[in-house]
């Protein structure tokens, strides 16, 4: 799993903010939480139509400045929206399926490849060396 | 040695002592934990107040593998 740290840029208080990035090569685009995207005030600049699992789904889209290392870059993110009781550890006497942990965009943000393809060949290299 | 070079290099350490937590690190050591995930703004509300240097923040779930894979 790669973490790396990526400032993105707070519309709302006209400042960047650092966020833990998880980086996904599986992902075509970058990947931002629905309550985060409305506190950096971003708005929405699109919807992305997919189809998964026989059925269609519509993704809003956005675009947001983002820095990271020296460079600064605008792509393009999906907004999606967890369910509050997603963004926290499960309880004990709580009976569900659904995964322990809570859902990594509680407290991250997925970078995918309309960040990673704007990154140079060093940029893109120098990610993957640990 | 940047924030999140040092998280990397002690990550396994770390994690076996700040599961479950939300830890803020600056200047090579934990200088902050919070219980479970935190909003990413939250932190850096209070990382701006009390770190000087560059930092960073990472979270250790008991797993996380399941929504990964």
């Amino acid at each position: 799993m790669i973490l790396i740290d990526v400032d993105l840029w707070n519309k709302a208080k006209k400042e960047f903010e650092l966020f833990e990035a998880l980086v996904d090569t599986g992902s075509s685009y970058c990947v931002i939480e629905k309550s985060i995207a409305d506190a950096l005030g971003l708005e929405k600049d699109g919807i992305l139509h997919l189809w998964q699992m026989g059925e269609p789904l519509n993704v809003p889209l956005t675009k947001l400045r983002c820095r990271y290392g020296e460079k600064e870059y605008k792509v393009e993110w999906l907004i999606v929206e967890i369910k509050n009781s997603y963004k926290r550890p499960i309880l004990p006497e709580e009976e569900c399926t659904r995964p322990e942990s809570p859902h990594p965009l509680t407290n991250r943000v997925i970078i995918g490849n309309t960040f990673t393809d704007r990154l140079s060949e060093e940029e893109y290299t120098k990610l993957f060396e640990r | 040695m940047e924030p999140r070079e040092w998280v990397n290099k002690h990550v396994k350490e770390l994690r076996n002592k700040f599961i479950g937590k939300t830890i803020i690190v600056c200047n090579n050591k934990v200088i902050k934990t919070f219980d479970g995930p935190v909003n990413p703004l939250k932190i850096n509300e209070v990382a701006r107040k009390i770190c000087k240097e560059k930092w960073c923040y990472t979270y250790f779930p008991e797993s996380e593998e399941e929504y990964l894979l």
